[in-house]
């Protein structure tokens, strides 16, 4: 064994998850080397005074009252509201304004297009008297969120549009301007 | 009040149950998730939203670890949005206030305060996966193969990332404040 190997089980050996033969083999190396009994010692000590480190820097800390209260309220039959504030990322806040935002510029180019006029090509006048000349569209509701922090709190804004109804007017088709001949 | 009752709790949403699992987990938690993320009003937040998320899924709980560590790998999982996140909206104001060098402050061995500042401070700096590492094994004392399984990586990377986790911290830890290893010897790169 050498020390590269050795000193890759120092982890395992702290741990005690080696097997007996490793152990043994690893053990005989850090007889015959002092290099690697140092860095063993090193590595136990720096342990230890992380891990107080890392308490003592940690140990003035509690849980707020508040978030142990939020938590209570949000259990299955509790009378409070439970509406809090929520870790999502941020395509997914997103994700709703930009749905309908798209399936009304869908509906917008789908209605447009059948009345788009191609100059050199006069529509059929039954087909144009058959389309209407105003179009409504109802969409899904727009839910738009704001969140924003305030006095150590989340606060959460919901607006929220229901049946969204969309207007459009269009000039029939054969009202446009003809093409020169 | 033993795991099987806490988790009972949990799953018939029984208050008192669920505060005793607060008082009993929840600073634990909290304290974890301050090291993970750096501030306290962030770490309170994700502790409560940790708590929600557990009431919400806890039939998916099987006990193949204990109800500590299957709350923190929610809480992992929110503070690896809440990193995004922030990296994504953090202004270029709050950019020029962090802090650029350890050495501007000068410690004393002996000055507690000081030395908790310093190694939040260079906590911060470390990448999210080497800090999650770090803290799994320094302050929550898992061995090598649990905080694999709990990252969902081989006991290699975990070892690896340890190693270089604690060499930057010797690198960003004031020399003087004789923290992490004794002067002269070094910790060998796997």
């Amino acid at each position: 064994m050498n020390c590269h190997e050795a000193q890759d089980q120092i982890f395992d050996y702290q741990d005690g998850t080696l097997s007996a033969p490793e152990r043994e083999k690893l053990e005989q190396h850090l007889a015959g080397c002092e290099e690697c009994r140092a860095a063993f010692a090193n590595m136990k000590e720096v342990g230890l005074k992380l891990s107080k480190q890392l308490r003592q820097s940690t140990e003035a800390l509690t849980l707020d009252i508040d978030v142990k209260e939020r938590v209570l309220a949000a259990l299955p039959g509790q009378a409070t509201p439970r509406l809090h504030w929520e870790f999502r990322p941020l395509w997914r806040r997103w994700l709703v304004p930009w749905a309908a935002a798209a399936c009304v510029l869908a509906l917008t180019i789908v209605i447009g297009s059948r009345f788009h006029h191609t100059p050199g090509l006069e529509p059929k006048s039954a087909q144009a008297a058959a389309l209407p000349a105003t179009v409504s569209a109802t969409v899904p509701q727009v839910v738009t969120t704001r969140i924003s922090k305030k006095e150590g709190n989340y606060v959460v804004d919901a607006f929220i549009n229901r049946s969204q109804v969309v207007e459009q007017t269009f000039r029939p088709n054969h009202m446009a301007r003809s093409p020169r001949n | 009040m033993d795991e099987e009752r806490f988790v009972t709790a949990l799953r018939n949403g029984d208050p008192h149950g669920v505060e005793e699992i607060l008082r009993s987990l929840g600073d634990r938690l909290l304290r974890s998730a301050f090291l993970l993320c750096g501030r306290e009003s962030d770490a309170q937040d994700l502790v409560q939203e940790t708590f929600l998320q557990a009431i919400r899924s806890i039939h998916r709980f099987k006990g193949h670890s204990s109800l500590y560590t299957w709350l923190h790998g929610i809480l992992l999982n929110l503070s690896r949005h809440y990193h995004r996140n922030r990296d994504r909206l953090v202004s270029t104001e709050e950019l020029s206030q962090e802090p650029t060098s350890d050495s501007d402050e000068t410690c004393l061995p002996g000055d507690a305060d000081a030395i908790s500042r310093q190694l939040r401070q260079a906590l911060t700096r470390l990448s999210a996966p080497h800090r999650e590492a770090l803290i799994l094994r320094f302050y929550e004392e898992m061995k090598i193969d649990e905080i694999a399984r709990h990252l969902g990586i081989s006991t290699g990377t975990v070892k690896s990332r340890l190693h270089y986790a604690l060499s930057e911290m010797q690198r960003f830890m004031p020399e003087e404040m004789n923290l992490l290893s004794a002067k002269g010897t070094h910790l060998r790169q796997p």
